[in-house]
């Protein structure tokens, strides 16, 4: 990338009018986007009084952290009353790997389905792309027997593996779509230089490929954090997430509901996607197309 | 037009390729096949093998929820994916520009994608609600005629379940296309400047084309996002009033587990595959066609 | 990396077995729903009375009860399952039970004199070919109907007992510019009380002739339809944001003095007292035409096939903690459910559960409900058709009717 070009670039299709303008769409874009999460903030520190009696976007009348802390440690699920915590670390534990593991998974498969004429990938690749449209939940009972027969059921090893079959597809998706865009002249140039299958993978292509491994991060952090139904059958109880946590909290079939604190424990159990989402802004820097070889 | 690989590297590729393979035909053909056979049997709770013959198909042909959930799928389709497409667009093409803030402003576009539906659907209940929602606040701010009862309206409340997903997935194909705009060779930009193209014009005779891979991603995720539609609308209305607002997911899901009907929920699903096959298998013949068989 | 974490679960795993074998806990895992402040109390009593008799309560909450159920079948299906789950009383454990994955639970039922403890009805329904399967925990009446005392009081009605009444004091509501409706949207809850206006206004005969016998005659019948008939009058009469709105929004409504009535089970009783209410100065509840009885509904403890002996042990403790009379019936209390055993002392009850628990404990003022006695297919099937008919602009009597009629016939 040659950064004198950048700023060329930006006013490549700009007039000072649509700048104005530009910005003010953006704006009222972000106000309609916040809207929900406003309503969800204030709700989260008024009282169920007031919830009960006042209007929808009006500011609460005192701003108290009580149901923000109940949710996080006191909010009762059945016996236990700790709250969102108890799920936190077992959240992380199930995260972390799954999301390494489905994009590192998902970029090799896309890598060699990409630039290698290997026999059958098309097929490989259009049946694990429509797999992924059969709904998940009529797959859970087979999973279910394959990792009890495997020795996996109800280990942190046999969640990871569910979450990683699942995201395979559209990891894969993003990763081939993506390197089917990167000029052809790249890899000829590459493999003139004597770059090796694994060589071109990594020093060439992947440095290439930041913000599409923020956008498969972004897609396969949410779904793995937030996903409820997998941990609670293939982790057991020793390592359900914290959505079960949440769950609890927002759907007691039978209680009178506190949405204070279920605003409060959906925004606390989202913090972690939204500062992946707000951290990615360096993943998102320009891309490198042809200039890089040139250059 | 393709460089001849090597065979190592070659090799090398389709190594890579067979535990991917292997996984894929195990866990989604074996899935999916042990599914659709299941479809053929009485099963209620657990799977078991007798014989039905086409009774699952028939019944679910003849089930009004069955027509239902299909027909919102095609209506939500049609509308979600071309509007959420044109905004999300629309946001990465002024993202893309430069602007201040990029990383806020990402990030607040990106965030209902965080938020688990179990939640942010109540919220979207409460905003549309007819008594103290939206309508509401209108009233309130003197436009004392102002009503909106879409939410509870069985012939409008789809149109709410697809406000609610536009607002939620957006931000994901803003960051999708800003991806591949990232990816967009300065050259191009600094031709378009060059010839005075006017911006319209340029974005949609030559930006979208050069980002065919990333617009082509972006159009399978929401393809994804409306084939599994199930949260959002279990938060907002529950299928109703009545079951004006059910979807195929939500009939399996419920099929499959609280109402004991594996072998109708697998009919179904078996059903909502071969309709994802019946759509996309004309659009690859026709993208391989239009290629002539290149990569 | 797979295999590395594999070998990190593994060796947890083996540390997990080793410390639990030495230290000779029993250990047994209960999957249940009950996670509300009132449940969780419940639950509280029952896990109580297993520590004192030796056991280790590990709490698997899991709110929702499909959720609930489906993560417990999951867990018998792969070989790792709890002590004991918990389902709804009636068909949904037959299948576990032809599977073989359920333990037989004849042999303490005898020696610990269920028969002659629980009632019949709950006791039955856990009965497949003379074997017990089920151990019946919680009861609840599901066909009340819950009224706000002042409004009744403005309004200058006493609390209603007949169906006339009931739409004499929805007129007199409305007429004062009040809401006078507003039951919950949900379809199950519509369900609940579709069926109690089938036992109030068709009566008990064709009531256990659609229910038991899943005679769809009597659904065409003329008492079915009459039934109908009232049951549309009353949807006429639910406020607009009546669809969709869970059962705590619309209680809320009622409670707050925004809405004479709503209808639902006697865990609406709970809300009411959550909420600082006292029965009969702040809200009255009623059946509508009583002489025909009340629909019952409730829980029932499960108990996987053990895997090992510890495993049965531990069964043994939780069997005996759930069928002990004083902790079922403080159980009961803090629940806000009816105490199912025979000899609980209904001294502490609120009024609203001391009246169910009268009608709970005579056999000819209660009967089963659908759930009870229908295979959660045709649960669904009718439930599709009565959220239909629930809604405006949905289906007509007629082919309400016939929607129902067909859906007996569900698999």
């Amino acid at each position: 990338m040659n950064p004198a070009n950048a700023p060329a670039r930006r006013n490549a299709l700009a007039a000072p009018l649509s700048r104005v303008l530009v910005y003010l769409l953006l704006i009222v874009i972000a106000i309609v986007a916040l809207l929900p999460l406003y309503v969800m903030i204030v709700t989260a520190f008024k009282s169920m009084e007031e919830i009960r009696s006042g209007t929808l976007l009006s500011l609460p009348r005192a701003f108290g952290f009580e149901h923000w802390w109940k949710a996080w440690n006191s909010a009762c699920t059945g016996l236990r009353c700790e709250g969102l915590k108890v799920g936190f670390v077992n959240s992380f534990l199930i995260t972390v790997p799954s999301v390494v593991l489905a994009i590192a998974a998902g970029a090799v498969t896309g890598y060699a389905l990409s630039f290698w004429r290997v026999r059958f990938a098309n097929v490989l690749f259009t049946v694990m792309l429509i797999g992924g449209f059969f709904p998940y939940q009529v797959l859970i009972y087979p999973l279910v027997r394959i990792t009890s027969t495997v020795g996996l059921f109800n280990s942190l090893a046999g969640v990871i593996f569910v979450h990683v079959v699942f995201a395979l597809p559209v990891v894969t998706l993003l990763f081939r779509n993506y390197f089917a865009s990167i000029p052809i002249d790249l890899f000829k140039a590459a493999r003139v230089d004597g770059a090796g299958y694994w060589r071109f993978f990594f020093s060439i292509l992947l440095p290439m490929s930041v913000p599409m491994i923020a956008v498969a991060g972004i897609l396969q952090v949410t779904f793995i954090w937030n996903d409820y139904i997998v941990g609670l059958v293939f982790g057991g109880i020793n390592y359900a997430p914290m959505t079960v946590q949440l769950n609890n909290i927002v759907h007691s079939t039978y209680g009178e509901r506190e949405y204070n604190v279920e605003m409060a424990a959906t925004l606390l159990t989202s913090i972690i996607p939204l500062l992946v989402y707000f951290t990615s802004g360096r993943w998102f820097v320009r891309g490198v197309a042809s200039g890089a070889v040139k250059g | 037009m393709f460089v001849r690989s090597p065979s190592s590297s070659r090799l090398q590729a389709t190594l890579t390729l067979v535990p991917v393979a292997f996984v894929v035909l195990s866990v989604y053909v074996g899935g999916v096949l042990w599914a659709a056979g299941i479809s053929f049997t009485r099963s209620s709770m657990l799977p078991n093998y007798r014989f039905a013959g086409l009774t699952q198909y028939i019944n679910l042909f003849a089930n009004a929820r069955w027509q239902v959930s299909l027909g919102n799928m095609v209506l939500f389709a049609s509308i979600f994916i071309p509007v959420t497409l044109l905004i999300g667009y629309s946001m990465a093409a002024m993202i893309n520009r430069g602007v201040r803030g990029e990383n806020a402003l990402r990030t607040i576009y990106l965030y209902p994608f965080a938020m688990s539906f179990i939640v942010t659907g109540l919220v979207w209940r409460w905003l549309l609600d007819p008594n103290f929602g939206i309508a509401d606040v209108a009233r309130k701010l003197g436009f004392e005629n102002a009503s909106f009862d879409w939410i509870v309206n069985a012939d409008m409340a789809i149109f709410t379940i697809i406000i609610a997903a536009v607002w939620h997935s957006a931000g994901l194909v803003m960051v999708v296309l800003l991806a591949g705009l990232r990816g967009v060779d300065d050259d191009l930009w600094k031709a378009i400047r060059i010839e005075g193209i006017p911006a319209w014009k340029a974005h949609l005779y030559i930006i979208v084309p050069s980002i065919g891979t990333s617009i082509a991603t972006a159009l399978v995720l929401m393809s994804l996002t409306v084939v599994r539609l199930f949260d959002v609308v279990v938060a907002m209305t529950g299928g109703g009033p009545g079951i004006a607002t059910d979807v195929p997911a939500k009939f399996i899901i419920d099929h499959m587990f609280e109402r004991q009907q594996v072998g109708l929920a697998s009919a179904a699903a078996t059903t909502l595959l071969l309709l994802v096959l019946a759509v996309a298998v004309p659009l690859l013949i026709l993208k391989n066609h239009r290629k002539g068989g290149a990569r | 990396m797979i295999s590395k974490l594999l070998l990190a679960a593994t060796t947890a795993t083996a540390l997990c077995i080793a410390a639990s074998a030495s230290a000779q806990e029993v250990k047994g895992e209960v999957i249940h729903q009950w996670t509300s402040a009132a449940e969780s109390a419940g639950v509280k009593v029952l896990a109580q009375k297993f520590t004192e008799l030796g056991g280790t309560w590990v709490d698997n909450a899991i709110s929702g009860g499909p959720n609930a159920r489906s993560t417990a079948v999951n867990r018998v299906v792969g070989g790792n399952p709890p002590a004991a789950m918990l389902f709804n009383t009636g068909a949904q454990f037959v299948e576990l039970q032809t599977n073989a994955l359920l333990r037989d639970l004849t042999a303490t039922a005898k020696a610990d004199n269920w028969q002659n403890k629980m009632p019949a009805a709950l006791l039955n329904s856990g009965i497949v070919d003379g074997e017990i399967w089920a151990l019946p925990i919680s009861g609840n009446g599901a066909n009340w109907f819950w009224f706000n005392k002042p409004i009744l009081d403005k309004i200058g009605v006493a609390k209603p007992k007949t169906w006339d009444e009931v739409f004499a004091a929805l007129d007199k509501a409305k007429a004062a510019g009040l809401t006078p409706f507003t039951p919950s949207g949900e379809p199950r809850w519509q369900r609940l009380m579709f069926n109690a206006v089938v036992l109030g206004v068709a009566g008990r005969d064709t009531y256990d002739a659609v229910i038991y016998k899943r005679d769809a005659s009597a659904v065409r019948g003329e008492k079915f339809k009459a039934a109908v008939k009232v049951f549309e009058k009353l949807r006429d009469y639910a406020d607009a944001g009546t669809p969709g709105r869970s059962w705590p929004d619309s209680t809320n409504l009622v409670i707050s003095g925004k809405a004479l009535m709503t209808q639902g089970g006697t865990w609406l009783n709970g809300a009411f007292a959550a909420a600082g209410k006292t029965a009969g100065t702040d809200y009255e509840c009623a059946i509508i035409n009583p002489d025909q009885g009340m629909v019952i509904s409730g829980d029932v403890f499960l108990f996987p096939e053990p895997k090992n002996a510890a495993m049965t042990r531990a069964q043994d403790l939780l069997l005996k903690a759930f069928a002990d009379v004083p902790t079922q019936t403080a159980f009961a209390v803090a629940n806000g459910t009816i105490p199912i055993l025979k000899g609980a002392d209904t001294s502490k009850l609120n009024p609203c559960i001391a009246e169910a628990s009268r009608f709970f404990n005579d056999p000819k003022l209660s009967t089963g409900s659908d759930q009870m006695m229908f295979t959660p297919a045709i649960v669904g099937a009718v439930e599709d058709a009565i959220t239909r008919f629930s809604t405006k602009g949905g289906l007509t009597a007629e082919q309400f009717i016939e929607a129902y009629a067909k859906g007996l016939s569900a698999s």
